[in-house]
């Protein structure tokens, strides 16, 4: 039974770097743009709190397989041919970045605003704060 | 005919397909939740056991279903199962699959919320003359319950967007439903904004639902 592993283990290799690989740009990427879509959500103008919101709402609520298959769909449906790993890849970036923006949201949410108050009093501007008080 | 026409058209011809899907997708669900916090309480008790022996061998069985993906476990059990003489159905298999890695995620989100409440009332309850069980159900079960709420129902609804998995052995649910469709239809992506709101229907109930339980028992700790 198990010489069958040891015949396709170059096969199971190749596609274990593959995972890696796509695990690797997926969560850079993912946590990257969450992380910007996160501090939108959190100080950014009202319409794009809605927005963003909005996005992470959706994206949570759905499983990651039919975002896949969105996102391997979506793009012939626009007149793109992009091959299978990207479209999958670009579909996972987007659901990452639901999640990782929510944690960054409600994190940012979490510093007192008390805190934020006291910079503006300071005199300090909004992404100096954001910068040097509430990020850390 | 128009784009918008020509969708709502095939969508209203695909609806009751999609209701039929999103049934099986809805009894996936329910049968696997009772299933899985069952088998969470069931790892809980090894797990938060002081002797090793029966500590370590959990431990490593909760890590190896948190750490492996299901889509993996479900083949594993579809596949494998067979193989010892046992024929479930796809349905069975999947139910099994979800039930076993959510009833590892439970057991470790029970005990993180029994060890959340301070070991000092374990001890002031034992010093009134408490018997170990005793003060769980009346000390630590009651604050814990309390706690649990807001991660048990991500936990649920977790399970309900994993239900999507056991398509790939062949469970007529909703996403299965509807990659048959897009094969018959060629309207891929409208089909698949469809089955994603079927989902998020579900998904925002149970969420509001853990939110108005929350909500209710605030203030009650």
């Amino acid at each position: 039974m198990f010489n069958v592993l040891t015949a396709n283990l170059p096969y199971l290799l190749r596609g274990a770097i593959i995972t890696l690989w796509m695990a690797l740009i997926v969560v850079t990427l993912g946590t990257l743009l969450g992380v910007g879509l996160g501090i939108v959500a959190a100080v950014g103008g009202r319409a794009l709190r809605a927005l963003v919101t909005g996005y992470i709402f959706i994206l949570r609520g759905i499983p990651v397989l039919v975002v896949m298959f969105l996102g391997y769909y979506a793009f012939p449906a626009m007149g793109y041919r992009v091959n299978a790993y990207v479209a999958v890849g670009v579909a996972q970036i987007i659901y990452v970045s639901a999640f990782a923006a929510e944690i960054v949201r409600s994190a940012i949410l979490s510093v007192p605003s008390g805190q934020i108050a006291a910079a503006k009093g300071l005199g300090m501007r909004r992404l100096s704060i954001l910068s040097q008080m509430v990020l850390p | 005919m128009d784009y918008l026409a020509q969708t709502s058209v095939l969508l209203t011809a695909l609806f009751p397909k999609l209701l039929a899907g999103f049934l099986v997708t809805l009894a996936v669900a329910a049968t696997a939740m009772p299933i899985a916090l069952a088998f969470g309480l069931l790892l809980l008790a090894p797990r938060m056991e002081r002797s090793t022996f029966f500590r370590f061998p959990t431990i490593g069985f909760i890590e190896l279903l948190r750490n492996t993906p299901l889509l993996v476990q479900i083949y594993l059990i579809y596949f494998g199962l067979p193989l010892v003489g046992l024929y479930p159905s796809e349905f069975a298999c999947g139910v099994l699959g979800i039930a076993m890695q959510h009833g590892a995620f439970l057991a470790e989100t029970y005990r993180g919320a029994i060890e959340s409440i301070p070991r000092a009332q374990w001890d002031a309850a034992r010093a009134i003359g408490m018997g170990r069980l005793r003060v769980f159900r009346y000390v630590i079960l009651p604050q814990a319950i309390l706690k649990i709420l807001g991660p048990l129902g991500n936990q649920l609804i977790i399970l309900i967007k994993d239900t999507s998995l056991v398509s790939a052995i062949g469970v007529m649910e909703l996403t299965m439903t509807g990659k048959m469709a897009i094969e018959r239809s060629a309207a891929s992506v409208e089909i698949f904004v469809a089955i994603a709101v079927f989902y998020l229907v579900l998904t925002t109930a149970l969420g509001s639902a853990v939110r108005l339980l929350e909500y209710r028992t605030a203030g009650r700790h």
